[in-house]
């Protein structure tokens, strides 16, 4: 699945392209298999990788990256991925504004955030995660993923915050200049939904994008054999070739350890 | 036709401001550089505000012949002064009616009269600003000539994400702009157009009065030279014709699929059966010939019950 | 590359999931096949079925409830009562009812007699055994839904006709939250960011999970203590205006609050034993993005439509049914697929002593001399161009 997911989106080499801000957002389905690959091919490309996960646990992880061959519990204990555990944030929220709290104790990252109003201080986290990890002894490039973005606007933060808050992750990978490593984030776009905060963080984020992955669900409803459809949309300069075709399309199906591409039309129930 | 976009090169009629209008399927970063990169050709200094590319990525749009002229304004690495807390000014937030005009003095070499102003992106501003503060800090950039003395000439370049906006907030910097160019929404590598960025549609406010609109097809090569061409539907009907012509599945059969006139008109005319009762009579039947009436006599056995009752006819 | 995969499978025999390990000790649980999770019925086996086998340790359930939240609370019911015949120990949290009330009201297990008598031969795995049923036996057998065969251990039958006895209910620590008894002592700091009712209900399971020994913590799993069971939490309209409490809490948006709440509970059970049910009127919330921002923060998410008042409940196509079950969001743990079910047209059946859901299908069609259902069925279409012809009922043979 890894092969043939990033020779669809075009990372055919032994070494994967850097300094890039990949945007996933799905729309009716679910997404996360693209962050499970890109999470699978960091470590696999020994890349230092930071995770935020904020809605599924650590195990989770671990368990599908096992089913695609990559073992992230050992990449951690390796310090090779550094994870910042997003799914205690609200709990460690609660414990925060409880009454039982004494009044010096240090706050979460997160109730921080609340308390400011801006996610400055998990950027500041993430921040001093990468220049430890980029001042090790062996350099390698240091990549960011984050899944998902949209759970931080149901947390109570509005789009621009959260579009300020990528846009420093995305600076302080780019100052690591030779190794910068790539930043992945998941937000789900609700194209049928009349929330205009949620449509406006994908759109904002779409326009920073060095490649749009976009995940469907089928329009024409559920089927057993294609479970969606994937669009691949390179942005900026380098992609900018006139004629060429920027833009690309294909049908997908979620198996247990894998998932299968195909162009459109070409799933084995109709041929 | 010539191209009206390329009228601007020439700067002749003073300073002005044009707002390229792109969204998230067509992005205008292409063609707003390509045409800053030709006016910059004749003028002295060349002032980039980049939010959104960081530096290197923003050097890369531009053209070998201006970058001695480059002055890069970066507002990409540190917008909101997240990094350095101690520093007071956040670059997005700070008053914007002074801001753009001191940021611009402090580079400014002397005796410069000529200078191209390119805003990429107004969008990044505006989340922290009113549409009046945004429109009178461009408005203030448009006019230093004023406020400077050595310059005369401001051509001011800015690039608005038009599907992050309310419509008012476009309306009022479309208020501003002497040239409004507004890229299609429809995603260029879909285009029909062979060879071509995309297609922009331009509406100039001339200073006598008069407007002019256009629709023009662009496309920028390598070494960031641009080329224009007015776009007219004929062309896109050859472009398209000639690209992708659609196979006609009735060619090469060997039984006849397609209908002439005459043979559709007959074939119309051709009564269908199970045609309801009542028409049928009208066209076949012409009353009272061949009509069999039968009348029971006492030799019949005559069944009362109908056996197709059940049948609901 | 190569060595990747070599250190890969290395590991993978010292790295144990908490599910596989815990498998065999906990009683009323069973393994998921495919992706390693601990399962729990939900105490309807067809149910169970949809969401792919049973619920799984550590996720959180979402039942949106129907209009009136009849027979989503029936659904809540079979949970609890189904933590009665695994051992497992219960919480339930209600604003609008009292949950003692509630208690008293679970369905009384088909098999709740032996379990009785049993236990004064205290052995009550042996009386799980056969459920004669007297006409129609054969049926019993037969899986709800395709293809599930429920096992003697996992998902009982209940009889909702009766309610559990006493003796019953003592069997497991239950332990309750009443939300206006809760609330009557007042606080006087009101949280900052989370709703004082969520941030009150939070804590008190937090303490629960952590006072009864279902927190997965490295250390607690090293003992092995044998008898470790799964604490079922079952929260009732969670999200009605009773829970909302505008007032004290200024400043934070009623809904943020849930989504905070329904976060930190999935954080919480992730590490726990635990496993938890929450209905809710999704239909008071105006937007619809709003619920499906809910049901992201839950592993499953299912709707409950009842027909009960509503114009489907005279459709002759959905006669043999009392309503509909829209499934929003299946689990997707630890794996990449979920487990889709052949079909998204379900409705369910409450009869008097079973709630089954099952495929939807046409009832069986009964025509009599005198009416004709599928005038019925024909006159509305006849309104289209092609079919006009069936209105001059004169056929031409």
């Amino acid at each position: 699945m890894i092969k043939d997911f990033n020779a669809l989106i075009g990372w055919v080499t032994e070494t994967i392209p850097c300094n890039q801000f990949i945007l996933v957002t799905d729309c009716q389905t679910d997404g996360s298999f693209a962050i499970h690959n890109f999470l699978s091919t960091f470590v696999r490309s020994h890349h230092k990788v930071i995770f935020l996960s904020l809605g599924q646990s650590f195990g989770h992880y671990n368990s599908v990256a096992q089913k695609l061959g990559t073992n992230l519990s050992s990449a951690k204990s390796s310090g090779q991925l550094t994870h910042i555990d997003g799914l205690q944030f609200s709990l460690q929220l609660c414990r925060d504004s409880s009454e039982d709290k004494t009044p010096g104790e240090k706050l979460s990252v997160f109730t921080e955030c609340l308390r400011c109003g801006s996610l400055r201080p998990l950027y500041l986290t993430i921040m001093d995660l990468i220049k430890s990890q980029s001042t090790s002894s062996t350099p390698s490039p240091v990549s960011v993923v984050i899944d998902d973005l949209s759970l931080l606007m149901s947390l109570g933060f509005k789009a621009q915050a959260i579009t300020e808050f990528i846009h420093y992750c995305r600076t302080a990978l780019w100052k690591l200049s030779q190794n910068a490593g790539n930043l992945v984030t998941l937000v789900h776009d609700d194209a049928d939904g009349l929330d205009d905060d949620a449509s406006h963080l994908v759109i904002a984020l779409s326009h920073q994008t060095d490649m749009l992955i976009k995940v469907e669900g089928l329009t024409s409803g559920f089927s057993k054999d294609v479970h969606g459809q994937v669009t691949i949309v390179h942005r900026g300069l380098h992609q900018s070739t006139p004629g060429r075709r920027k833009a690309t399309s294909v049908h997908y199906k979620i198996l247990d350890k894998t998932v299968s591409f195909f162009p459109m039309g070409t799933s084995s129930a109709v041929l | 036709m010539p191209s009206v976009f390329l009228q601007n090169v020439k700067g002749q009629e003073g300073s002005s401001f044009l707002l390229f209008e792109d969204s998230r399927t067509h992005s205008g970063r292409l063609l707003l550089y390509a045409l800053a990169n030709q006016i910059s050709e004749r003028f002295d200094q060349f002032h980039v505000f980049t939010t959104e590319l960081s530096p290197d990525e923003t050097s890369s749009y531009i053209g070998s012949e201006v970058s001695s002229k480059l002055i890069l304004h970066d507002i990409w690495t540190d917008p909101l002064g997240w990094n350095n807390p101690a520093e007071e000014t956040d670059p997005l937030k700070l008053n914007p009616g002074s801001d753009f005009i001191s940021r611009l003095c402090c580079r400014l070499a002397p005796s410069v009269s000529k200078i191209v102003v390119v805003i990429d992106t107004i969008s990044s501003f505006l989340p922290y600003h009113t549409d009046s503060q945004m429109c009178s800090a461009i408005l203030s950039l448009v006019t230093a000539s004023e406020r400077i003395s050595d310059i005369q000439n401001v051509q001011v370049l800015g690039l608005l994400h038009s599907d992050l906006h309310s419509e008012k907030t476009v309306k009022a910097l479309r208020y501003l702009a002497t040239t409004q160019i507004k890229l299609s929404v429809e995603d260029p590598s879909l285009s029909t157009i062979r060879d071509a960025h995309g297609v922009f549609e331009i509406l100039q406010n001339k200073k006598n009065g008069k407007v002019k609109r256009q629709k023009e097809v662009y496309r920028v090569d390598g070494n960031h030279h641009l080329e224009l061409s007015v776009y007219d539907q004929q062309q896109k009907q050859e472009n398209s014709h000639g690209n992708d012509a659609q196979p006609d599945p009735t060619a090469n059969l060997t039984f006849n699929l397609t209908l002439k006139e005459s043979e559709r008109i007959a074939k119309e005319k051709v009564v269908l059966p199970y045609i309801s009762n009542k028409d049928k009579s009208e066209l076949v039947t012409p009353p009272g010939s061949g009509q069999i009436f039968y009348e029971p006599d006492d030799a019949d056995d005559f069944d009362e019950e109908d056996p197709d009752d059940d049948l609901d006819i | 590359m190569a060595a990747t995969m070599s250190t890969a499978s290395g590991v993978k025999t010292s790295f144990q999931r908490k599910g596989k390990a815990k498998s065999v000790q906990i009683q009323g649980t069973r393994p998921s096949l495919h992706n390693n999770l601990l399962l729990v019925s939900t105490g309807v086996p067809s149910f169970d079925f949809i969401l792919g086998g049973g619920l799984a340790v550590g996720s959180v359930l979402l039942i949106e409830e129907d209009t009136y939240g009849h027979y989503a609370q029936i659904l809540l019911r079979y949970f609890l009562a189904e933590g009665i015949m695994s051992g497992h120990n219960l919480f339930l949290a209600s604003a609008s009812q009292n949950p003692q009330k509630i208690l008293k009201m679970l369905p009384f297990p088909v098999e709740g007699d032996k379990l009785l008598a049993g236990d004064a031969k205290n052995d009550p795995t042996t009386s799980a055994g056969v459920e004669p049923m007297k006409i129609a036996w054969r049926y019993e057998s037969l899986p709800k839904v395709e293809g599930n065969t429920p096992s003697h251990k996992f998902g009982h039958s209940y009889d909702l006709s009766r309610t559990v006895t006493p003796e019953l209910l003592s069997r497991v620590i239950t332990d309750t939250f009443y939300l206006p008894e809760e609330m009557k002592e007042e606080s006087k700091s009101s949280p900052l960011y989370l709703c004082p009712t969520h941030q009150k209900l939070l804590r008190r399971i937090e303490s629960q999970i952590r006072d009864g020994g279902y927190h997965l913590t490295d250390s607690v799993q090293s003992k092995q203590t044998p008898e470790r069971t799964i604490l079922r939490i079952a929260l009732h309209s969670l999200g009605s205006p009773l829970w909302w409490d505008e007032n004290s809490s200024e400043g934070i948006d009623t809904l943020t609050s849930l989504c905070r709440f329904l976060h930190a509970l999935r954080g919480l059970l992730r590490n726990s034993l635990a496993v938890a049910v929450v209905t809710m009127p999704t239909h008071l919330l105006e937007v619809f993005t709003d619920v499906r921002r809910l049901e992201r923060l839950c592993d499953a998410a299912v709707q409950i439509e009842s027909f009960a008042g509503s114009e489907k409940e005279t459709n002759p196509m959905y006669e043999e049914y009392h309503g509909l079950v829209h499934v929003k969001q299946l689990p997707r743990l630890n794996s990449l697929t979920l487990s889709t079910p052949d079909t998204a047209d379900l409705g369910f059946k409450l009869k008097r002593k079973k709630f089954t859901i099952e495929k939807l299908h046409l009832p069986p069609e009964f025509s009599d001399s005198t009416s004709r259902p599928q005038e019925d069925v024909v006159l509305p279409s006849s309104s289209t161009g092609c079919s006009s012809i069936f209105q001059k009922r004169g056929l031409d043979f």
